[in-house]
């Protein structure tokens, strides 16, 4: 009596198995990857089980070969419950909405028709790749493993690295539709409080419909969307991660995203590369002042250059006018409409190699900046100094770490010739001071951009600007 | 408001306003300090420098003494209290007037500075308009950013303050400084008094010491900042006097930029002119403070909590005094008037409001 009255209850808030069945065959009568099939468990003729998944998402061999068997040989729903949960995860609810959140996630729902619960048995589909190279941040000595789609197959890389309990992994789902997966890593006994709460303040406070990937994650929670700066590090690389959560940041994975976000970045961490740490200290420290250099010639150059030639040529030694301005007597262009001309060119060819096979990009790069620049020398469309100061420019660019950083750059070379073309040194010292102040403005999760040279931190300093031998420094 | 109460993007640190003190007194004194000294004092222009350098020194003690008496006001919140309401408004309004006013005849001058050297087709209040966005820029991300700015302001011209005083020594000849002490103490006096425009600046710290997070290392910090800069000109005045004749000196134009031109580097025609380039952080840095400050005073003596709505405002009054149309002589005849004006109500104001808060103390009424 007493039993019959709980389901009673329990029918009042639940969804009864079979209201659930024929909701699910309504929901999903469209989608021809949606699978429904009556069971009876071995020996009870009467328990009639329901079987419900996605073939796309759901491992059928798995279904085949483990869970068929098991139903053939089970006489109770108790007894199948039990046989499942020493073979994978499984689950017991009956609302509708957790049961349509399941079958996308991968799981086989099981409805029997007595039963006021459901099975849910976790057997997705491996759809992700295996682990490969990283594409983007090449390194000459050291790991050679990346981030894949899967989300857990990249905390595993990271636990792999970093054996300690203090390892701590916080899952958030983000997206009213996609429903993604982000897991927010940190080191309990490293990162300070304040940070992870400030991440996780953020986190919990996302509207939005989709996350398909950590550029989007990132772009929620950045506190300046409109500047050119990553406030977020990413990298395909967990040893990379690895290093900066023991450096006290917290690191940040979306699932289907090979890519993880480490906050906060700072402006000195943009020009470090993974294999610093893995080289020699000098020659680290030596590519380090060249990326420097590289970021400054990479964001100045072109503007330099074109207020030279137009407002200050009495600036610059006499040999050396000379030689410029009679290379650019039969250009019929000015300055900067030469120099925009061959930039846009050259990022239009960067942009086309992105988007082809590695081969065909090779063929494209080379065809692009030496047939063409060849040719625009030959017919007078475009000087020589141009094609030098242009290909400097652009060589310096991606020679920082992160093509994100390169992104950066291009914005930051833009804006300075548009002022340098219109004030001269004037609007160059004005771009300079004006990207200078937001850098100085920007506090990615509470952190000093410019941090540690504004504001100042010679102990900081040591480790940032030049690399200490490994005796000397932290990790 | 009580300094754990104010938000962290409006503190800075002791060293960054020992940074803000170099900035603002660094802007057009330096231009101008070896012609004043030696208009006023002749050969003797080196060593009223320096007395006068001693003169700021002990104003810096003295105001960093009274400032620290009141760590959570401004120097017009101090005035109110101790010189009563009104006349402590008066004292806010001069403040605040002294404060556009610095700022209107830098964005002037930078304008004009760089339309006779730079860019001679371009408008001068075009390029005064682009100084003060960025000012305006700045003021917006508040006195946390401004601080960093100025720091990194400070190392990065660094090595273009040791331009204009560098010793070239082809050029130079002793017998330009000697004999020593020709002048009667009547003269010295003067020369002392004239040469202490350049030093406008310094009394800033009145207004930004309430926003400092480690207020006992200020003293340290606004001491080493004033030396430096009293260091810095008493050499300019040195190595312009060794290199130019003291009547040819005492009458040409900037003569700091003409002494720059004069440094040789192998790879650039003219130093002039990357000196003056650079000379805009300099420029843009005292801009900045000057504006900021009279920001900050005016929302401390009117009330008005939107500080966006006084820097807009303040900007646009700010920008007309680009539209000017006086000679550049004239020009500094005002930028001396007003530049003197600020430190001598400095000079006199900080020992008054000193001694009224001692005499207040001893009475137990402040």
């Amino acid at each position: 009596m007493i039993k019959s009255v709980v389901r009673w209850l329990q029918s009042l808030f639940h969804d009864t198995p079979q209201r659930v069945s024929e909701r699910l065959q309504e929901t999903f009568a469209d989608h021809l990857d949606f699978v429904t099939r009556t069971v009876y468990l071995a020996g009870a003729t009467n328990l009639v089980t329901k079987m419900c998944y996605f073939r796309s998402l759901t491992d059928d061999k798995f279904i085949r070969e483990q869970i068929a068997e098991r139903l053939l040989h089970v006489q109770t729903w108790g007894e199948l419950q039990q046989s499942l949960s020493a073979l994978t995860i499984v689950k017991e609810v009956l609302h509708f909405a957790d049961i349509t959140v399941a079958l996308k996630d991968g799981y086989l729902v099981l409805l029997a028709q007595d039963e006021q619960t459901a099975i849910l048995v976790h057997a997705p589909r491996n759809l992700s790749r295996g682990i490969e190279e990283p594409v983007n941040e090449f390194v000459s000595r050291g790991p050679r493993d990346s981030f894949t789609e899967d989300i857990q197959v990249n905390v595993g890389l990271i636990r792999k690295r970093l054996k300690g309990v203090e390892l701590v992994a916080r899952q958030y789902v983000i997206g009213e539709r996609t429903r993604t997966t982000c897991t927010l890593l940190f080191l309990q006994d490293i990162t300070e409080q304040h940070l992870v709460q400030r991440v996780e303040d953020k986190l919990r406070n996302i509207r939005t419909d989709a996350i398909f990937d950590s550029g989007q994650l990132e772009e929620l929670l950045v506190n300046h969307p409109l500047s050119p700066f990553d406030e977020f590090m990413n990298t395909e690389r967990s040893d990379k991660v690895a290093a900066e959560l023991l450096d006290g940041r917290i690191a940040l994975l979306v699932d289907g995203s090979p890519t993880a976000l480490i906050g906060p970045a700072t402006f000195f961490n943009l020009l470090s590369s993974p294999d610093d740490y893995y080289q020699r200290f000098i020659s680290a420290t030596i590519h380090r002042f060249l990326r420097f250099g590289g970021f400054m010639l990479s964001a100045h150059l072109s503007a330099v250059y074109l207020s030279l030639v137009t407002y200050h040529a009495h600036l610059i030694p006499m040999k050396l006018v000379e030689i410029l301005m009679s290379k650019r007597e039969q250009v019929p262009f000015p300055p900067l409409f030469e120099i925009l001309i061959m930039q846009i060119m050259i990022d239009l060819i960067l942009e086309a190699i992105l988007r082809l096979p590695t081969k065909l990009g090779q063929i494209i790069g080379v065809a692009g900046a030496i047939v063409i620049g060849q040719a625009a020398i030959s017919a007078n469309l475009i000087s020589p100094g141009v094609i030098i100061v242009v290909a400097i420019t652009t060589i310096s660019g991606f020679a920082m770490p992160r093509l994100s950083t390169s992104y950066s750059l291009q914005v930051l070379r833009y804006a300075n010739l548009i002022l340098a073309s219109l004030f001269g040194g004037y609007g160059l010292i004005v771009s300079i001071m004006f990207w200078l102040i937001q850098l100085c403005h920007l506090h990615p999760l509470g952190k000093a951009y410019l941090s540690p040279l504004s504001p100042f931190n010679l102990r900081e300093m040591r480790d940032m600007i030049i690399r200490l031998p490994k005796q000397r420094s932290r990790n | 408001m009580n300094i754990s109460q104010r938000p962290p993007s409006m503190m800075i640190s002791a060293f960054q306003m020992g940074t803000i003190i170099v900035g603002v007194m660094l802007s057009l004194g330096p231009l101008f300090i070896g012609r004043i000294a030696t208009e006023n004092a002749a050969r003797d222009g080196w060593f009223v420098t320096m007395a006068a350098s001693i003169i700021v020194f002990i104003n810096t003690w003295m105001m960093m003494k009274l400032a620290a008496r009141y760590p959570d006001l401004t120097v017009t919140q101090y005035a109110e209290r101790l010189l009563g309401k009104w006349l402590g408004k008066l004292v806010g309004i001069v403040i605040i007037a002294l404060g556009a006013l610095s700022c209107g005849v830098t964005l002037w001058y930078t304008g004009r500075l760089f339309n006779t050297y730079i860019l001679l087709m371009t408008p001068a209040y075009v390029l005064s308009l682009l100084l003060l966005l960025l000012t305006v820029y700045v003021s917006v991300c508040g006195l946390r950013t401004l601080g960093r700015v100025t720091v990194l302001i400070f190392f990065i011209s660094l090595p273009f303050n040791l331009f204009f005083v560098s010793p070239v020594m082809n050029h130079g000849d002793i017998y330009h400084l000697l004999p020593l002490f020709e002048n009667d103490a009547g003269t010295f006096v003067s020369g002392t008094l004239a040469v202490l425009f350049a030093y406008a600046g310094y009394e800033v710290l009145q207004t930004y010491y309430p926003y400092v997070i480690d207020q006992r290392k200020s003293m340290m910090h606004a001491l080493w900042a004033v030396t430096f800069v009293s260091v810095l000109f008493i050499l300019a005045v040195i190595t312009q006097q060794l290199v130019y004749p003291l009547d040819y000196l005492a009458k040409i134009w900037a003569p700091s930029v003409q002494y720059v031109a004069l440094v040789s580097m192998p790879i650039l025609e003219r130093t002039d002119m990357i000196f003056i380039l650079f000379w805009f952080l300099v420029l843009f840095k005292t801009n900045t403070m000057y504006f900021y400050r009279a920001v900050l005073e005016i929302g401390h003596v009117t009330g008005i909590q939107r500080r966006n709505v006084i820097i807009v405002t303040l900007a646009v009054i700010v920008y007309s005094f680009s539209f000017i149309s006086i000679s550049i002589e004239e020009m500094e005849r005002w930028f001396l008037y007003i530049f003197s004006t600020s430190v001598g109500i400095s000079m006199i104001l900080t020992p008054l409001l000193l001694v009224i808060d001692t005499w207040k103390r001893r009475r137990g009424s402040a």
